[in-house]
């Protein structure tokens, strides 16, 4: 495997709660190639935001890192100072959020907005003008020096989350977060934003992690996926064979219950009976025992090992499939 | 099977600026119609589903229908009986036979009321007092699948299926013979959107209520709709039966949005009709046929004359020029 953007490695985090500590992340493993989109799937609550917000270091106050490191091109995030995390932010590494509406301030036109971000270029206005002007055009909006003296509710949904694409991707970042970036947008617009992110990645050759439940999506986008349950990753590896041998039943069971691969028409839609089990007294054993289907006695008490099946394929199943 | 809700040529108008204003900008109509000239039919036990994408008028459309907009024009019937026009006293008793299950399941319940009082309060307001209202309460949780001593629970204790459910419930408590549903799995995972659709399904099959479905998401439209309507701009551009639309769509909007329904195989070799451009203001509406600014089939008269109705069959209608053929 090539170097990686990003390399975290037994990263855990914890919230303290009025029940006591509830444990939103355990022992995460990720790496982020160079140049790759890497994809985290998994169900809401499963620790995907957490996650984020711990590479960008912006946990809630309750939060705290027992253990684990966050290595970003030769530094570790985690102890990093307030300042030199702000030198990162926004320049070398930047996240696109869900909602394109709440992303952009209202009062204020997109060329303020726009021109406002790249603060530490010492740069004449005139030019920044001009960046921004490049960027719009970069990301498909027609018109754009025109386009810029308007504000966000002039423009459509999906032409808003362009912008926010166009805002992220300013400063030339090595690394992009986009967190769900596609779940506002109809199917139509979706392509659209998917094909722009393909597109700009393979140009700028910047990495991508890419947070989505649209199993599709990552399927179509995505060269590396990480599937999420719990607080914990389950499995990890090329989106190929994820999708198509999945090793960890979880993954298995939560491809089947999309309804896109279901070529029949039913009404009864497969689902996992069950539910997440409570993170503050994480039980012993796997996490998936109380849903899995091929549940053993071992499940029980021993909690499975993070191992590579295939080359480049990880899981933490004790019957793993490959 | 006779029909629940006949809406004809309804138009749902905002205005867009006011009357002076209009006046010093010369302006002759100062409105954007949101809806404009739909019709549609629900029949007895049977699920319609509405698609198309944000801000094309699904839950404007949505509104109309249970008389909480009022429809500019056209004419909405329930039973025959005319919804624009009801009075007050009409309109309760309407309101007792259809009822709305709202798009966030979580912001759409009163973070002050337990879920026991959220799902008989519809008792409340409609003034059947004479009901045991606990033991009604235990019926609905019963029937959406929930334990009964959720009724103690506050909407933040609920996740997000728990929410939709206690909003199945609530929907249910008059016996309606209408739910109107926008996007009843928004923001819940597979698994959990498995459940509810299966729940919904379920209710369905026992109660024969008949349901409108809002949603964004194609992938479920094709397992729980008997009919299907995609709306662009406020019109709907083709109806007809869901089988006949999945498989043989001839509008080429709703080939595009088939086609680009992403699949979750990473070798899927996907031919897609693609748009080009972005969906145009409500404001500044394209002449002609409104989808021609971004039709890969745009040809003549497209700009200039607005599309007839074709009807494939019956009930399968489209407006365009120049249908796709069945392949």
């Amino acid at each position: 495997m090539s170097e990686n953007v990003l390399t975290i490695r037994d990263l855990s985090v914890h919230y303290d709660t009025d029940r006591g500590s509830l444990k939103a992340l355990r022992h995460i493993n990720l790496d982020v190639p160079k140049g790759a989109i890497v994809g985290v799937v998994g169900e809401s609550g499963c620790g995907k935001s957490t996650l984020i917000s711990s590479i960008i270091r912006l946990l809630a106050e309750n939060a705290s890192v027992p253990n684990g490191t966050i290595q970003f091109e030769n530094s570790d995030l985690l102890k990093l100072t307030e300042e030199e995390m702000r030198e990162i932010r926004g320049d070398r590494m930047s996240i696109v959020f869900q909602d394109p509406m709440s992303t952009l301030n209202p009062v204020l036109s997109i060329g303020r907005q726009m021109t406002d971000i790249q603060y530490r270029d010492k740069k004449p206005q005139a030019e920044k003008i001009q960046r921004s002007i490049d960027m719009l055009a970069n990301v498909g909006i027609p018109d754009p020096a025109r386009r810029l003296k308007q504000f966000p509710h002039e423009f459509s949904g999906g032409m808003q989350q362009r912008i926010s694409i166009a805002m992220a991707l300013q400063a030339e970042p090595v690394f992009l977060i986009a967190d769900e970036p596609t779940t506002a947008l109809d199917a139509t617009l979706e392509v659209q934003i998917i094909h722009l992110l393909k597109e700009l990645q393979s140009n700028m050759g910047c990495s991508i992690l890419f947070i989505s439940h649209h199993l599709g999506v990552i399927a179509e986008l995505c060269d590396f996926v990480v599937v999420m349950y719990a607080g914990e990753v389950v499995e990890q590896g090329r989106v190929g064979d994820v999708f198509h041998r999945p090793a960890h039943p979880y993954t298995e069971r939560l491809l089947k219950c999309d309804p896109a691969s279901i070529c029949i028409k039913t009404r009864s839609l497969p689902t996992i009976p069950g539910e997440i089990p409570d993170l503050v007294t994480i039980p012993p054993g796997c996490i998936f025992k109380n849903r899995c289907e091929s549940f053993m006695t071992r499940c029980d008490t021993v909690v499975p090992d993070w191992s590579e099946g295939a080359p480049g394929h990880f899981v933490s199943c004790h019957q793993s499939r490959i | 099977m006779s029909k629940v809700l006949a809406v004809e040529n309804v138009r749902v108008r905002f205005r867009s600026m006011s009357t002076v204003q209009a006046l010093l900008k010369r302006e002759s109509d100062p409105y954007i119609d949101a809806v404009r000239d739909v019709t549609l039919s629900v029949s007895e036990g049977e699920t319609f589903t509405l698609v198309g994408e944000s801000g094309s008028g699904k839950s404007t459309l949505a509104l109309a229908m249970a008389g909480l907009l009022p429809a500019s024009e056209g004419s909405i019937l329930f039973n025959d009986k005319e919804v624009t026009s009801m009075n007050n006293t009409e309109m309760m008793a309407y309101r007792k036979q259809i009822s709305f299950m709202w798009q966030n399941p979580i912001g759409s319940l009163s973070p002050r009321q337990n879920v026991g009082a959220l799902v008989t309060e519809p008792y409340i307001v409609h003034g059947l007092k004479d009901r045991n209202l606990k033991k009604e309460c235990a019926r609905l949780l019963k029937m959406v699948g929930l334990p009964a001593h959720f009724s103690d629970r506050y909407p933040h204790q609920l996740s997000g299926g728990q929410a939709r459910r206690v909003g199945v419930a609530r929907a249910l408590a008059l016996n309606p013979k209408l739910i109107i549903a926008d996007e009843p799995t928004a923001g819940l995972d597979v698994s959990v959107q498995g459940e509810i659709l299966n729940l919904l399904n379920k209710l369905q099959d026992e109660l024969g209520v008949s349901m409108f479905i809002i949603t964004h998401n194609l992938n479920i439209v094709r397992h729980i709709s008997d009919r299907t309507a995609i709306m662009y701009l406020g019109r709907f551009v083709e109806q007809g039966p869901t089988d006949d639309i999945f498989s043989h769509p001839r509008h080429p909007y709703t080939l595009a949005l088939l086609s680009a329904n992403p699949q979750p195989n990473p070798d899927a070799d996907i031919e897609r009709a693609e748009l080009k451009g972005e969906v145009p203001s409500l404001m500044d509406r394209p002449s002609g046929c409104e989808f021609h600014t971004r039709c890969p089939y745009v040809s003549q008269n497209c700009d200039s004359q607005f599309p007839p109705i074709h009807s494939v069959s019956e009930n399968h209608l489209l407006t365009c020029h120049y249908p796709r053929q069945a392949v």
